[in-house]
């Protein structure tokens, strides 16, 4: 950081995991409610639809933080250090986008109950 | 092998007919056993070369420009002399230079100040000189507390439970004693620290090392137990001879009086927190906590004795056990903290500037209300999402 800049908050650094702790959310709550639908034996239609809602809503509310901190100006207040962590959360926010669509999307599209 | 696995072979196996499928796979295998064979050799070829025919060098011999080259070769037993003040990235420094400017103390702490082992906390994101952390003494307290430890987990695999017992006993009873020498014994404000910057010592900030320290254990343990809240709703829908014959009725009064006690608990660590900037009451909101945290185990071992199907016979036992078992050990270490606050505040270890013993007994005893309304309420539950089962 330059002498002059503010030193960023600590609390910052969560925003670099808070995608990926979406993306485990996704992760147990898709697999919680499969086996648990499958369980109970719900029919195949609602237990997609059920499963496609929990996942677009997680890629919702990652969806959420990559705007959130795509416009955040950062860099503006706290200098190169800013700058920086910025650019790291978004990254690893857009990370953690695709990867809930790559690991996850297989629920809607495989068989759903053996 | 995790594809062979799934493909129905056995492990341990030195032979099959070969018409099961798994042949690609485990000539694949065979494929990578031999390029991890390659990568060991190489770093056992790279030592034995370096032995034979590596030459002594002194420091720097590369003319590299990163921070690590400023340190000695071979180190010195104290390793440097002083800490480095970077005002660019560590990549672009005459290691050289720095290295004897370091050596003469001309950076962070070159100099010694009672007897204390000393190094510096920085801001997380700046790096700005934030505390002056104390070092604890070298001592063998380490050692003995392995020893118990591996002492207790050796004993339970012998099945010596009460030798395990005795051993878990003593491993918390090391750590109460290694908190009687722990910190400093009074306040002691902004100390010099170099380059012209005063920072308090740890003692007396609220981020410091045993701070964080509690956080991440407690992190580790929050997974630990969504683990345990896992595999109980696992079994749940997926263990073989679930229902079991009998289900338990868990009486909610003694949940609701476990759940008030360690509410008691966790308000009286704050009223300690509290007296202790007033000078006023801390002995008997830290006595307050401990009545509430006994009560809160009595309570659920009360729960735990009335638990059917027993937990050896069947897993919803087991579990039920298992998560009740898991606020009784917090609640009990939740104790051994009350002990240790107690100990040291007699010891002259706290005080209004150095609350860290108070906020660490917040924080457990946070933890382990919100862990146990949790895992109560879970066990609360568990006869109905039993009852779900056989309809």
């Amino acid at each position: 950081m330059t002498a002059s800049a503010r030193p960023v908050p600590p609390g910052y650094l969560l925003w670099l995991a808070a995608g990926f702790v979406v993306w485990c959310s996704a992760l147990v709550v898709l697999y919680a409610v499969h086996a648990i639908g499958c369980a109970f034996a719900w029919s195949a239609g609602p237990l997609r639809l059920v499963l496609a809602l929990v996942l677009f809503a997680h890629l919702a509310v990652i969806g959420w933080i990559w705007r959130r901190l795509g416009r955040s100006h950062l860099g503006l207040d706290f200098g190169r250090t800013g700058a920086f962590l910025n650019g790291a959360a978004v990254w690893a926010t857009i990370a953690a986008f695709a990867t809930t669509i790559f690991t996850l999307s297989a629920s809607l599209l495989l068989t759903v109950c053996m | 092998m995790h594809l062979t696995g799934l493909r129905g072979m056995p492990r341990r196996i030195y032979t099959y007919s070969g018409d099961e499928g798994w042949n690609w796979l485990n000539l694949l295998s065979s494929v990578g056993g031999f390029i991890m064979t390659i990568g060991f050799a190489l770093v056992v070829i790279d030592l034995l070369a370096q032995l034979r025919y590596g030459r002594r060098v002194r420091r720097d011999p590369w003319k590299a420009e990163t921070l690590e080259w400023a340190m000695p070769i071979p180190p010195a037993p104290y390793n440097f002399a002083s800490i480095p003040h970077l005002e660019t990235g560590p990549d672009r420094i005459a290691p050289v230079g720095l290295a004897l400017s370091l050596a003469r103390g001309e950076g962070y702490l070159g100099f010694a100040r009672n007897g204390w082992q000393e190094t510096l906390g920085v801001h997380i994101t700046s790096g700005e000189p934030e505390q002056l952390i104390v070092l604890a003494r070298p001592t063998y307290l380490p050692l003995y507390t392995a020893l118990a430890t591996a002492a207790a987990v050796l004993a339970m695999l012998f099945h010596l439970y009460l030798l395990a017992l005795a051993a878990a006993l003593a491993v918390a009873g090391l750590f109460v004693l290694a908190g009687q020498s722990a910190g400093l014994s009074r306040d002691y404000g902004p100390m010099p620290v170099g380059n012209g910057v005063s920072v308090p010592p740890h003692t007396e900030v609220v981020g410091s090392p045993p701070w964080w320290a509690l956080i991440f254990a407690l992190v580790a343990d929050g997974v630990l137990f969504a683990s345990l809240v896992f595999g109980t709703l696992y079994l749940w829908i997926s263990a073989p001879n679930w229902p079991p014959a009998q289900t338990f009725a868990p009486d909610l009064r003694l949940a609701l009086a476990a759940v008030a006690a360690l509410v008691v608990a966790a308000a009286a660590a704050r009223g300690s927190l509290r007296s202790l900037a007033a000078d006023g009451m801390t002995r008997g909101w830290i006595g307050l906590a401990a009545l509430g945290l006994v009560v809160a185990i009595a309570a659920v071992v009360a729960m735990i004795a009335a638990i059917v199907p027993r937990p050896t016979e069947h897993a919803l036992g087991a579990t039920a056990a298992a998560l009740l078992a898991f606020v009784v050990l917090h609640a009990g270490v939740g104790l051994l903290f009350l002990l240790s606050n107690l100990l040291r505040l007699g010891a002259g270890f706290v005080s209004s500037q150095r609350s860290l013993d108070m906020r660490l007994t917040r924080l457990w005893l946070d933890y382990t209300l919100v862990t146990g309304v949790v895992a109560l309420g879970l066990v609360l539950a568990l006869p109905a999402l039993v009852g779900m089962l056989k309809t």
